[in-house]
């Protein structure tokens, strides 16, 4: 049984190492000066710490403000894709209705439109609405999440439906039974999608590059490609703008972590 | 019941803050001067020296003649073609800039659409201003149908890169580069260093994968002047077919490049070629001109860097090398009728001085004539004598000798590299790579022609 236990962790370490090392890697190349970069032997250390890099990267753009646009659009998007979700789900679940299966067999069949195919499309309409260099813009596209409402559905079925008919009887309605049964028993769903959309949200480019024009709305995707350029072999701003950027994600990784690894052993699996 | 009143103000709170930014963005552009919407993907460096253009211009022709250019970096060139193609498909005219900046793959966006202002146009508008003013490469190479429609801003050619040092050890003389595609073939045979067991390559002769960019160099210095499609590489109208297969110039440089790789000192590596050159994997390679300030910057002295001109296809060839990089294209929007102001702005962008800054910034050689004629150029190029090659060798080229304008030009880029990276490794017969070719070549602009009828 130990012996096991030895070889289980050794690969798991490794594996860990394989998905750790890139990140590793953009950390320690935040450091290098244009000389380290094209060393003929690669560095896994940078030869002298400066933050120059860093100071670079935060004044040669408008870093910050994009940190923030960022910030905005991923927290508020997720948060409504989660709203719409967990209702949508809900009533998929827990309610009764002609078409309930058919209305749910849409929503999903939306899945199979490739994104890039529709992108013209929802460019013309939004900015018809007007909606152009505005944070409800940039959400506005991402706000219903097929996927998400798949997951959470499958994840409430696992509710008994006899927990809803005794709480009826105890005069609990709808959405009371939403708040104090149904998601506290399926939070590591809800947080687990949550975070992938908050990083989904955060990593996005072409959307946000397509509906916006104003320097300041800017996101920070589009932000860190404004730091390089293509002949430029000087890596360094990109690498410290990455460094700076993975955070966000990692700290509501990090907050978020034990609800997550509890989802996933319960056999959640995001896509 | 409380948490989702909570959750719904939120919501509405960041609505109104969404709908009071769109309220400020439109009252900017309600004062009394013309505003003029620039779309450019210049960044690093080269946003930096863009930046300061603008910032000049608003600062003095701008002032003047109450004129504010509104730079907006929309990402890579690619970036920029996808969202002019979205508001050009909106027929919203006011969703298009006044300007924008695009490279020969979003040409072919633009080039037939209703909204974009030729540029030529606007010259012939102006008495103080003609076309005789620019380099006659850069007005051929954004000629479509006789017409120059887009200002030429960030050209180029290629040029190929060595190392003297390398030059040096291997017994070559390090002021003569390779003239022709069988010198380059015996120069990477003796360049190539193995690792002491024989194994293991140390340096490269030559490194890197011919594409588009390269034939249309190699091709068009055959037979004086050829072109890998009809209507002069798409400058005359759509192409419908290609010529590299009937005219046999496809299979003359195929049988050329072989023989390089047959050489051993050729290595087939199409990423990072450039990082590869500065850490002395190989000894020769080629990019464009405006590399040239950041490889120096790169190698930082660790070895003497040498340019000479692109090797010739073989030794009965002319031409030399075609303009590639990017241009300026005008759009009617409703906004500055007239499109006055944006021409003062243009104006201004291709004038000598700006010409000479902006090539001192990027290496990007100077679109007007009378550039080569200040001083201060012939001091710069004096001090810079790598730069004097690169320019030498785009005045010793046929300005006929032009880039080519089909679709699915970035599809196309890597076809062509992966049928010769096929043909070198598995030694594949040189028939078979040019059917290939020209077959799925052809059938792309079927399809392209088929579509935009």
């Amino acid at each position: 049984m130990r012996k096991k236990n030895v070889y289980k962790t050794v690969v798991a370490t490794l594996l860990g190492l394989v998905v750790l090392f890139p990140i590793y890697y953009a950390f320690v190349a935040s450091f290098f000066s244009l000389r380290d970069f094209t060393s003929p032997i690669p560095l896994l250390f940078p030869p002298q710490f400066s933050f120059h890099n860093y100071v670079r990267a935060l004044t040669e753009s408008l870093l910050p403000r994009f940190m923030v646009n960022s910030f905005i659009v991923s927290f508020f998007a997720s948060l409504v894709r989660m709203g719409v979700a967990v209702l949508a789900a809900f009533s998929v679940v827990f309610f009764r209705f002609r078409g309930r299966n058919f209305l749910f067999f849409v929503i999903i069949a939306t899945m199979m439109l490739p994104g890039d195919a529709l992108i013209i499309e929802n460019y013309l309409t939004v900015s018809r609405m007007g909606l152009l260099d505005t944070y409800a813009g940039i959400m506005s596209v991402y706000l219903l999440a097929p996927v998400q409402l798949f997951m959470l559905r499958q994840g409430f079925k696992t509710i008994p439906l006899t927990y809803r008919e005794v709480a009826a009887v105890d005069g609990c309605s709808d959405i009371r039974f939403l708040w104090s049964v149904v998601l506290p028993l399926s939070k590591s769903i809800v947080m687990t999608l949550w975070l992938h959309s908050f990083v989904t949200m955060w990593n996005l480019y072409l959307w946000p590059l397509l509906v916006t024009n104003k320097t300041h709305m800017r996101t920070v995707q589009v932000g860190i490609t404004m730091l390089g350029y293509a002949e430029s072999l000087d890596y360094g701003p990109t690498f410290a703008a990455v460094s700076l950027l993975i955070a966000p994600s990692l700290l509501i990784f990090l907050l978020l972590r034990k609800g997550i690894v509890a989802g996933i052993t319960k056999g959640t699996i995001v896509g | 019941m409380k948490y989702i009143r909570t959750t719904i103000s939120i919501l509405l709170i960041s609505m109104i803050v969404g709908f009071s930014l769109t309220a400020k963005g439109q009252a900017e552009k309600s004062s009394q001067s013309t505003h003029v919407e620039f779309w450019h993907s210049n960044s690093g460096l080269l946003g930096d020296a863009m930046n300061h253009l603008v910032r000049e211009f608003n600062d003095t022709i701008g002032k003047e003649n109450n004129i504010v250019v509104e730079a907006v970096y929309q990402g890579m060139a690619a970036d920029v073609a996808t969202k002019l193609r979205a508001s050009l498909q909106s027929g919203r005219a006011s969703t298009l800039p006044d300007l924008a900046q695009l490279d020969a793959t979003g040409v072919m966006d633009v080039r037939d659409s209703s909204f974009m202002v030729s540029v030529e146009k606007l010259i012939d508008q102006d008495p103080s201003y003609s076309l005789a003013e620019l380099q006659p490469g850069t007005v051929l190479s954004m000629t479509y149908k006789g017409e120059m429609i887009g200002m030429p801003f960030n050209a180029s050619t290629i040029l190929l890169y060595y190392n003297k040092d390398a030059f040096r050890e291997a017994g070559l003389d390090p002021n003569k580069p390779p003239k022709t595609l069988d010198d380059l073939a015996s120069y990477a045979q003796k360049l190539v260093k193995y690792s002491a067991d024989g194994k293991k390559v140390e340096q490269y002769g030559y490194m890197g994968v011919p594409t588009s960019y390269e034939l249309v160099s190699w091709i068009g210095q055959q037979n004086h002047l050829s072109y890998l499609t009809d209507f002069n590489n798409g400058h005359d109208g759509n192409p419908t077919h290609v010529l590299f297969d009937s005219e046999g110039t496809l299979a003359n440089f195929l049988n050329k490049w072989r023989a390089v790789y047959n050489s051993g000192g050729l290595s087939n590596s199409t990423s990072d070629v450039r990082q590869q050159f500065i850490v002395q994997k190989t000894a020769m390679f080629s990019t464009s001109t405006s590399s040239l300030s950041t490889i120096l910057d790169s190698v930082d002295g660790r070895f003497e860097v040498g340019v000479g001109y692109f090797p010739m296809v073989d030794e009965h060839a002319t031409g030399g090398v075609n303009i590639g990089g990017g241009a300026l294209f005008v759009f009617d929007n409703n906004n500055d009728p007239g499109k006055k102001a944006t021409w003062e702005f243009l104006k201004y962008l291709v004038s000598p001085e700006v010409q000479l800054y902006w090539h001192q910034q990027t290496g990007y050689f100077p679109v007007a004539n009378r550039t080569y004629e200040l001083e201060e150029f012939t001091q710069h190029i004096e001090k810079n004598p790598l730069f004097k090659v690169a320019i030498d060798q785009l005045h010793d080229s046929n300005p006929e000798v032009q880039s080519v304008w089909w679709p699915n030009g970035y599809q196309v880029y890597y076809e062509i590299q992966n049928s010769i990276i096929e043909m070198l490794e598995k030694n594949k017969p040189t028939s078979e790579v040019v059917t290939y070719l020209s077959e799925t070549i052809n059938r792309f602009m079927d399809e392209y022609n088929r579509m935009n009828k």
